[in-house]
Formats: structure tokens, sequence, C-alpha cells
């Protein structure tokens, strides 16, 4: 019998564990359905599939054959692990095999998945001793390199933001790529989402109209994991009609899904034992076990903290050697240590692994067992996807979602039906916001004149004139022109994030060795001047870091502890663009500054994590520059005095509150995501002298959602609190107001406050 | 930053409403937004926007200008010319000197070139035409007219024309469906930089004409600038605006082709097949820089260059820097050394030791500790050297070897 049905048994038979599960979710196993490889599939393609023991395909797989081979677009939503890439693989295969000019184009969101593509597409491609030529096209690719890539790259792997400002700006070069240009591959489509996805739609505008100027008119294939709307999302982001293919034909063992609740060590005050501790001790369980074990973590130093607490745990018991590896795995590791894992995981010399959601995309590594995850992840697409890194085809998994402390994970835990009941989130996106699509016009421009909107909208003439008017473009004769020395493509970022990176040097012993890197925001929270830097389970104190030469300067080091910032956040009006009387209470549109400061710094014990001590620290601010609209709920409104007859304790929660609620709401009636949108409260805001609630733009310099927001106000609070209204919830969830918050001192039901703030504000709801 | 956003967006949608407003009616928008200019005239062919300032100037298709201008500039009156750098003799009615003025300077398809120039030597005299694009729709005609003069078989000189001007040409021709073949480019950027970085640096094209060919431009303008200019010209229609680029390209078309006579020239001097030491046309005696400049490049690649070393240290001159001499001396001695001629080496080195020389003083003292065993005359050198080394890495080697030789000796 399976090792692992034995660990389940001793789990169900473990009266300590069984009081922490609130439920024991058994998803029962599922055959597999098939197809036989389809007849006209070229022999070398077959040969190779068959050498490596693919002698038949799953119904989605040859559904989507079927479909590239028709030439439609399609859009694949099937579980991990159920052979998704084979769906975009075979139709392109076979239209290189069968015609060798012809070329696609992968995209993928994150270098390390393109990279794990091209080793998978070597190898199918090597066993099959076909000539099919692989490149990846990235930031990393050498220039020596470049060259052969643009001509003889008959797939070409690359990334959104490569395609933006390297691939299309200097498209004469790629004009063999492109006039050939027959499949257009969009894989982990449900990242893009919001902005970043209104930006993708409008790259995808570019692309479309340079292939057809050199006479190509290519076929879009993407696929998606978990999300609510999947063909919806990738029509929008295509802008062309989709097949969906979600039949999944791969079968699945049988799955079990437990939430659990760390038992209570202190019940008089409701404390529970810590996420960490809980998670790797269930890890432990089931590697001692010889079970291959993923456990997820909600921030990079837990990831650390967690792998090196079980590997302490397995070498206590194993010191007679039971060779159980067990590594960390988080962004920032150097690509080929991150490889190196990858493979381990794969080859089974890696046993182990705790991972931030770095893992939680379509990186290969193999079949595991259990997935642990330590804390909710946010989503329940997050969820989802995390849960399915365990499964196998024809063996029993389990998930274990452990709940941390935070009213969320609280609310998860307590509340099975709704991650079990609930659909997962969908994505919107807007590529028509001005913002957006301007940016992308003038790159458009830049390209080719422009001289019919297609595939741009038609009321883009509209933007092109504005343009005009700042002189960047020109219009004369029947189109307009680029009439700027500068070059577009380098100014206008896809993504929110800076790209910018600090080095983390080793300096131990005279050493000089760069031992990964972190981007700028979270290097300040994580690798400040004395911080315990801990890589791969190895701990370094911080000696310094140069931010200004992008350096952090670390030396090995053993200490009975580890290091947490403690960040403050505040934010500053700077301007004050519009001030209008709106929705029952006033909205300023205006420039903001979102400022995050970490002064101060804690030490925490390893195990216990007590705090033994306090630092300082000198760095400068991180700022954000953006746009915000701000509901100043000032006396004489509506909201205003809804407001001061709540209970005085109430008022500071309900605002916030109400900015939970947008978030949930706006993403629908804005085309965006939440995590592009930032809500903060103010009970008296020395600005507005008033009770306020920022809505602002997470995007440097600003998206455009803050000034689309003013207009949709009264619509969108309309649905908030009707939301809230048909809620079944009793004291508010995820969905609408939020869990339930100890630490709040709100009285009563938060719910219910929210409730009576909306009607005062937004007038008698007019009857159920 | 973000003021501007919201402007733009404000601009925005006030353009977005006129737009819809205007819809249907022809011309006219309100709310204060100026409409985009209708189908441009000029395209026609009938001029209602008369351009202005392009006297000189000869139209050759619509939106296409060019000029002609005969430069006294001494070129060689001759047919040929035995080429140095080509390698092999070349007519010279058979050279184009390349250069185009673009929209941009970091490339890409937004770049567009707007002026073209090929100069031609002619009869002891350089001919340079330019060819002008007044607005972009014209470009299809104006990359037809110059294809005639640019791909008639000519051979292309340029400076740093590979990485750009040839490639953006290509770029133009491909987006607008003609194919095009580059020829034959010699692109004088890569000798300009072998005989020269050492000496004056990054060698672009205005420091290779004040250090190199001791040309000053008057009022020039900087090159970055160039592109606003066009911009201005195509909102007004005025040429006068362009008169300081027209000149700029100009120069650059005649620095360009001074260049590359006296690359020949110090090349033919090289290979001793001038008997001329002037600059022929280029006034001036061959540097002694350019002699240890070339020697070093021909050394390196093992093609000789002892000659030109030679000749630089037998005759120093006061008008070079002061480490010429020095540097073609040591240059030389070293490969005397490698090629086992000893004392052939150590007269080089006594020669620049003479003229003050401490590297040459230390190479000396190498010789004669090592391979003469003449430790008293070592003593002696290295304990003048020693005087002479100011503190530093130098002299610190000076000390160790004195303290060496004084050992050996078994003082």
């Amino acid at each position: 019998m399976d090792t692992l049905q034995h660990v389940i048994r001793e789990l169900e038979e473990d009266a300590a564990f069984q009081s922490c599960v609130s439920r024991w979710e058994r998803i029962p196993a599922r055959d597999g359905a098939y197809a036989p490889l389809p007849q006209h599939l070229e022999p070398l393609i077959r040969k190779s599939l068959v050498e490596r023991g693919i002698t038949r395909l799953y119904t989605h797989q040859s559904d989507a054959f079927a479909a590239g081979e028709a030439g439609r677009h399609f859009v694949v939503v099937t579980p991990t692990a159920s052979g998704k890439t084979l769906c975009y693989n075979l139709p392109v295969l076979q239209a290189v095999v069968r015609q060798p000019e012809t070329r696609a184009l992968y995209l993928f969101p994150t270098k390390a998945l393109s990279q794990d593509q091209q080793s998978e597409l070597n190898e199918t491609v090597e066993t099959g001793g076909f000539p099919v030529k692989i490149v990846t096209y990235d930031g990393d690719t050498p220039v020596s390199l470049r060259a052969s890539a643009k001509e003889t790259g008959q797939i070409v792997i690359s990334n959104p933001d490569m395609l933006h400002a390297g691939v299309l700006p200097n498209h004469p070069k790629w004009i063999k790529f492109l006039r050939n240009l027959r499949f257009v591959v969009i894989d982990e489509i449900h990242t893009y989402r919001g902005i970043f996805g209104s930006h993708l739609t409008n790259v995808i505008r570019r692309l479309k109209r340079i292939a057809a100027f050199y006479g190509s008119h290519p076929t879009f294939i993407c696929c998606s994991a978990t999300i609510g709307n999947p063909r919806e999302l990738a029509q929008r982001i295509v802008e062309e009609e989709m097949l969906l293919i979600d039949r999944n034909g791969a079968p699945s063992g049988e799955k079990h899904l437990i939430l659990y609740n760390p038992p209570l060590v202190d019940r008089v005050q409701g404390i529970r034992r810590g996420v960490v501790n809980e998670s790797q001790a269930l890890a432990v369980r089931f590697l001692r076990a010889g079970v291959k074990t993923i456990v997820f973590s909600r921030s990079r130093v837990r990831t650390e903290l967690i792998a090196s607490y079980i590997n302490k745990s397995l070498a206590n018991m194993y010191t007679d050697n039971h060779r159980i590896r067990v590594e960390a795995y988080r962004g920032g590791y150097l690509p080929s240590e991150r490889r190196s894992i990858e493979r381990g995981l794969r080859d089974g010399s890696i046993q182990g692994v705790v991972s931030t959601n770095a893992l939680e995309l379509g990186i290969d590594i193999g079949g595991l067992d259990v997935a642990i995850l330590g804390g909710y992840p946010g989503s329940i697409a997050s969820a989802w996807q995390q849960a399915g890194r365990a499964g196998r085809r024809n063996s029993v998994s389990v998930a274990i979602v452990v709940a941390s402390a935070s009213p969320l994970d609280q609310y998860m835990v307590k509340h099975p039906e709704y991650y079990l009941g609930h659909a997962p989130e969908s994505g919107f996106v807007d590529p028509d916001n001005p913002y957006v699509l301007s940016d992308h016009l003038k790159c458009a421009v830049f390209e080719l004149p422009f001289r019919e909107s297609w595939p741009f909208p038609d009321d883009s003439a509209a933007v092109l004139s504005y343009l005009e008017e700042n002189g960047v473009i020109r219009r004369t004769g029947d189109a307009w022109y680029w009439a700027d020395r500068s070059y577009p493509a380098e100014e206008i970022s896809l993504r929110s994030a800076t790209a910018d990176n600090v080095v983390i040097v080793d300096t131990t012993g005279g050493r000089n060795e760069v031992i990964g890197e972190m981007d700028r925001p979270s290097a300040k929270e994580l690798i400040f001047t004395n911080a315990i830097y801990i890589h791969r389970g190895d701990e370094f104190v911080v000696t310094e870091l140069d931010l200004e030469n992008r350096r952090c300067y670390v030396e090995s080091t053993t200490v009975n502890y580890f290091t947490d910032a403690i960040v403050k956040r505040d934010i500053k009006v700077l301007e004050e663009d519009e001030r209008t009387a709106r929705a029952g209470c006033e909205i300023v549109v205006g420039d903001i500054l979102v400022r995050s400061q970490v002064a101060k710094f804690k030490k925490l014990r390893y195990r216990t994590h007590e705090n033994i001590g306090y630092g300082e620290i000198a760095l400068p601010e991180e700022e954000m520059h953006t746009r915000s609209a701000v509901l100043v709920f000032s006396e004489g409104t509506r909201a205003g005095s809804s407001l001061a007859s709540l209970d005085e304790t109430q008022i500071g929660p309900a605002i916030a509150r109400i900015g939970t609620l947008i978030r949930n709401v706006a993403p629908v009636f804005l085309l965006c995501d939440p995590r592009d949108i930032g809500v903060a409260e103010r009970l008296r805001d020395p600005h507005f002298t008033a009770p306020s609630l920022y809505v602002y733009d997470s995007y440097p310099g600003g998206s455009g959602l803050s000034e689309a927001f003013v207009p949709r106000a009264a619509e969108i609070l309309a649905a908030a609190r009707e939301l809230v209204r048909q809620c079944p919830c009793e004291e508010g969830c995820p969905s609408c107001v939020g869990p339930r918050d100890p630490e709040e001192e709100i009285d009563g039901n938060p719910k219910s406050a929210v409730e009576q703030f909306l009607s005062g504000w937004l007038g008698d709801p007019g009857g159920p | 930053m973000a003021r501007d956003l919201y402007d733009r967006l404000k601009q925005l949608k006030n353009a977005q409403d006129a737009e819809r407003r205007a819809s249907g009616a022809e011309g006219q928008a309100a709310g204060g937004v100026r409409r985009p200019s209708r189908p441009d005239r000029r395209l026609t062919g009938v001029q209602e926007v008369p351009f202005r300032g392009l006297a000189g100037w000869t139209e050759v298709a619509p939106l296409v200008r060019v000029r002609e201008t005969t430069l006294p500039v001494p070129v060689p009156a001759r047919e040929t010319v035995n080429s140095r750098l080509l390698g092999r003799e070349v007519s010279l009615g058979q050279l184009q000197f390349l250069d185009t003025e673009t929209t941009g300077l970091s490339g890409g398809a937004g770049t567009t070139v707007f002026l073209t120039g090929t100069g031609r030597c002619d009869a002891g005299a350089l001919t340079v035409r330019q060819t002008l694009l007044l607005d972009f729709p014209g470009e299809r005609e104006y990359l037809t007219a110059l294809h005639g003069s640019l791909f008639d078989g000519g051979l292309w000189v340029s400076y740093n024309g590979r990485a750009f001007d040839s490639r953006l040409l290509e770029t133009r021709y491909l987006m607008n469906g003609m194919a095009v073949r580059i020829p034959e480019q010699l692109d004088l950027l890569f000798w300009a930089r072998r005989l020269w970085r050492r000496l004056i640096g990054p060698c672009s094209l205005e420091d290779i004409e004040r250090r190199i060919l001791g040309i000053e431009r008057g009022a020039d303008i900087p090159g970055q600038e160039i592109p606003e200019r066009y911009f201005e010209f195509l909102r007004s229609g005025n040429a006068s605006v362009l008169q300081a680029v027209f000149d700029h390209h100009m120069q650059d078309i005649v620095s360009l082709t001074r260049l590359f006579f006296l690359l020949e020239e110090i090349l033919s001097d090289a290979a001793g097949m001038s008997s001329a030491t002037g600059r022929g046309t280029v006034p001036g005696p061959v540097p002694q820089y350019d002699r240890l400049a070339l020697g070093r490049y021909l050394l390196t690649r093992g093609e000789g260059g002892e000659g030109l070393l030679r000749r630089v240290v037998d005759s120093p001159t006061r008008a070079e820097p002061p480490d010429v001499q020095e540097a073609a001396g040591l240059l030389l001695a070293a490969s005397l050394r490698r090629a086992h001629a000893y004392s052939e080496a150590q007269r080089v080195w006594i020669t620049l030791r003479d003229a003050g020389s401490i590297r040459a003083g230390v190479e000396l003292a190498k010789q004669l500790e090592h391979r003469e065993r003449n430790l008293v005359d070592a003593e002696a050198l290295v304990a003048a050297l020693l005087d002479q080394a100011g503190e530093g890495l130098l002299k610190q080697e000076l000390r160790h070897r004195f303290n060496r030789i004084r050992r050996k000796r078994g003082v």
C-alpha cells in the first residue's frame, strides 16, 4: 500500500489533527478521456511522442490540435499538469515540420517560464530528431545571438515586454519572422488582468498591425489556469472570436482537500499556533514518510524559515542520513539555482520544496503528492492553482490549507463552503483606457504610419489628434507619422513593478560573489543594513545596502534570530485638480505621494518568533507618485452626516470597510484588477480635515482608474450597497465588507455598521 | 509629471467630445480643439502652401528636392587611386561619400531619413548632391529618386555608416516595399578608431575634424538638435530653419572626403610608397603619432610596422605629444627582442634613455642584469633611475631590483 495512503489514515485517526480540521473534502478519482494520435500527424512528431511514451492524446489535446489545424483561435483551460503545453506545441510543430518557413511566437509572463518551455521543446525536438530551431529572445539573450534568433528561429520564445520594446519598434529586422508568423501562443493568460492586461491587448494590436503589413494573420492560442472567465478574458486580450477548450481529458487520482486551523495556545485571547511552525510540522510528517511535498508560503522570509525549520527537524531525526532533501525556492535566486532545484524536483533528488507563489505558475517540477498552503493566498483562483500542484494522474494526493491568524484566513477556514462553493475570480481588461491607449498609439505610429484605425478602435483619431497637438506625431497626406526624435516604447513600462534590481554580493572571507538579487522596493524592507538575509537556508548578515549602486554586501553568519522590518505607509496630497460634490460626498481628484518608510526592524528568535530586540534602519523613503480619487466625508454632506451618526469607534473601521467593498466592486466597473487599485482610510485627514477614503492607482504615474472612478462613483457605491445587502454572510466575508476582525474594536457586527453608514449616505434603499 | 497626465487625460476627453460633435460635419470643431489638418494639399502636386527658403533646390518628384554643389575641396585629379584602405585600385568616380540626416538618433522603425548626401570626385573637385524630403508622405518618391544615385554600382564611403546610415536606409526601403542591396561599404570609423582612439578618445567625426584634420566649424548646429529643426520645418514649411542643417550635412561630407584621402596618405606613407612626407591633399606633415598608431596596428596584426616605428624614434619632433617617441621605441624594441635581435633592441633603448625615458632605462637594466650579467653597470643605472622616479609602483619595483642586484653582487 502506498505510503501516502498510510499517512492519510494516520491523520484520519489522529484526534488532535482532526480537532483542527474544519473541512475534509474527498474529491474522487477521475478517469481520463483519450483520443488516438491524429492520423495526419507528421511522422517525425508521432515518432517523438511515441518514444516519449505518448501513444494517445487526452481529448483536450486532440481538440486543440484540430482547432489549430483548422486555423481557429482558441483558449485552453485545464488544471495544472494536464498536458497543456502539448495543446499548443502539437499544432505549432506540425505546421513548422510541414513548412519550415513557418514561424511561431510564444509569450510567457516570466523569463523562468520561457526557459522552462525552451528545455521542454528542445527535448521533444531532440527525441524526434527533427530540425526545428527554438530560440529564447529576452533581456538575457546575448547580443551575439540576437541576430540569429531573428533570422533562423522558427519558434521564438519571449515575453510581452520584449515584444513591446524590442521586437515591434524594430520590426524591419524581424521581417522574415513576421512575414511567416502563423501562431502566437500566450500562456498563463490569467496573469494579464487589469492594467497589465490592458497593456498586453494593445501590444497584440500592434503586433497584428505589423504582421498584417507583412502579409500575415497569425492564429492565437491562449492557455489559462483557473479563472472565472477564461474565454472572455482571452477574447478581450486577443480581440478575436475564441474557441474554448475546457473539456479536461486528463485523469486524476483521488484528492483530499483539508482546511486546517492551527490549535489554540491561548484560549482566552484566542491565540493560535503560527502558520510557519504548523506548516513545517505537517510537511515533516509527510516528508518523513517519503512523500513528495510542496509548501507554499506568503513571503520570502517565511519561505526560508519554513525550509530551514524542516531541514533542522529532519536532521535531528535522521542523523543516520535518510537523504531527504528540502529546498527553498523563490524569486531572487540566480537562474542557475532555480534550474537546479526544478531539475532536482523532476528527477526525484529533491523530495520537498518550500516556495513563494513563484512555483504557482506552470514551471515543470514533475509530480508532487502533497501541497501545504501556509496561509490562504488571497484569491480563490490562486488557492486552486497552488492546491493543484499536488496530484498525479493515477495516485492519491493531498492539499492542506493552513490558516493564519489574519481575519481573511480565519474566515476561509471557518466557512469552508466559501472556498469550495465560490467560482474563481474573473479577470478584466480595459484596453481603451486613454492612458494606456495613448501610450500604445504612440508606439504604433512610430512603428508604421497610421492610415486606418484597425486593429485599434475607430475613435483612435481623437487620441492621435491630441498627440499631434503635443507635437510627437504629425498628420499629413492621408496618414499620421511619428515626428519626434524619441523612441516611445523605451519610456512605457507594461508593469507597475520597477525593473531595477539590487544584486546581493557575498563578501565572506574576501569573497566577492553574486548570490542573488532583489527588486529595489523589497530590498529596502528585506535587506537593509544589519538585516539577516537567508538564502537557501544559509544565514547572512547585511553589512551594507548600497542603493545607489544597486548592491547589497552580505557576510556569512550564525545567529539565533531573523529580522522583520516595520513599514509605515502614509499619503500626502500634492495637488488637487478637481473637487466635485458627487454621490453624497465630496470627491477630489489629484496627485498624491504614497510613501513607505522602513525606520525600524524587529529581531525575532527562530522557532518561537519572540521579539528579542529592535534596530534602526536609515534608508530613504520609497515613494510612488500617482493619481487618486479621494472621497471626503465632510460635514454637511450626506455621507458626513451618516458617518457622524455612527458610534465613534465604528467610524474608522466603517470607512476602511467601504474601501474593501470598493476594491471588490470597482474592478467590474472599471475593468481592472483589484491589485491595480489601492485604498487607504483616514479618520481625520490632515489635508482634508475630515474623514476620508483614498482610492488610488497603484501604477507609478497613475493609470487612469482614479479619473474613471469619479463619474461612476454613484453606480459603484450603489452596487456596493447591493452587494452588502444581498451577501448571505452574517458578519461580513471576503466578498463584501471583509471578514470580522477581532483587532478592530468595532462593537457588534461590522456588516451592520457598514450597512447603517451606507443607508444614511445613499438614502433609503427602498425595500429589499 | 502627474499634472501632465491629468492635462493629457482632460484634453483627450475634450478631443474625444469634439470628435463626436464634429463627426458628420467636416472641418470646424467646437471646444477650441484644433482639428487635424485634412489630407495635405501638398501631396496633390498643387502647392497651396508653398515651401519657402528652398532657392537653389530643384524638384525631382512631389515633395523631393535636390541640389548639387561643387566645392573647392582638393581631391586628386586622377582617374583612379591605388587605395590602401581597400587594398586595390579603384576609379575615383566610383567612390560615393555618403551621409544622412535623420529624424532621430536611436534607430527603430520610426526614424526617417530626410536628407541624404553623396559626394563625388569630379575633375579635381568634390560635387555634393543633397536630396531632401519635404514631408513624410513623399518618402516613397524620395527613396525612388535616391535609388538611381545610391545604387549605381558605386562604393560607399561613410563614417559609422555600417551601423547607422546604411541600416536605416535599408529599413526605409524595406518599409516602403522596395528591395535593395547595400553595396560594398568602406566605413572610416573603424580606421579612425584604430589610429586615434588612444590619442583622442571616442572619435566622433567632430573630434576627428578638430584634432586630426584641423577643421574648426564656426556656428555649427549640434547633431542632436537636427531632428527638432526638421520638425519645425514640417510645421512651418519655411526651410530657412534648415539652412544650418544643410551646411552641417555638407561639412560632414567634406570632412569625410578629406579623412579618406588623409588615411590613404598615411597608409601610403607607411608602405613607403609616398615620396612626399606631406599630406598631399591635406596640408601639414604626416604626424609622428599617425605613424606610431599605424605601426602599432600593423605590429599587432603581424604585418610589419617596424619601419614606421623606427622613423618615429629616429626623427622626434617637438610638435608631437611627448610620449610618442618613447611609445614607438618601446614597441619597436619589444618586437626586436622577441625576434632575438637584442643588440638592435638595446640601441633603441639607449636612444630613448638618452632622451630621458625611465621605462627604457628599466629595460636596459634588465638586459644588463640578466643577459649581460653586468651587475655593476646595472646597479649604477638602477640607482640613477631611482633618483629620477617619483614615488609609486615603479619606484617600488626599482627598489626591489636594486636590492636584488646588490644581493647578487654580495654587497
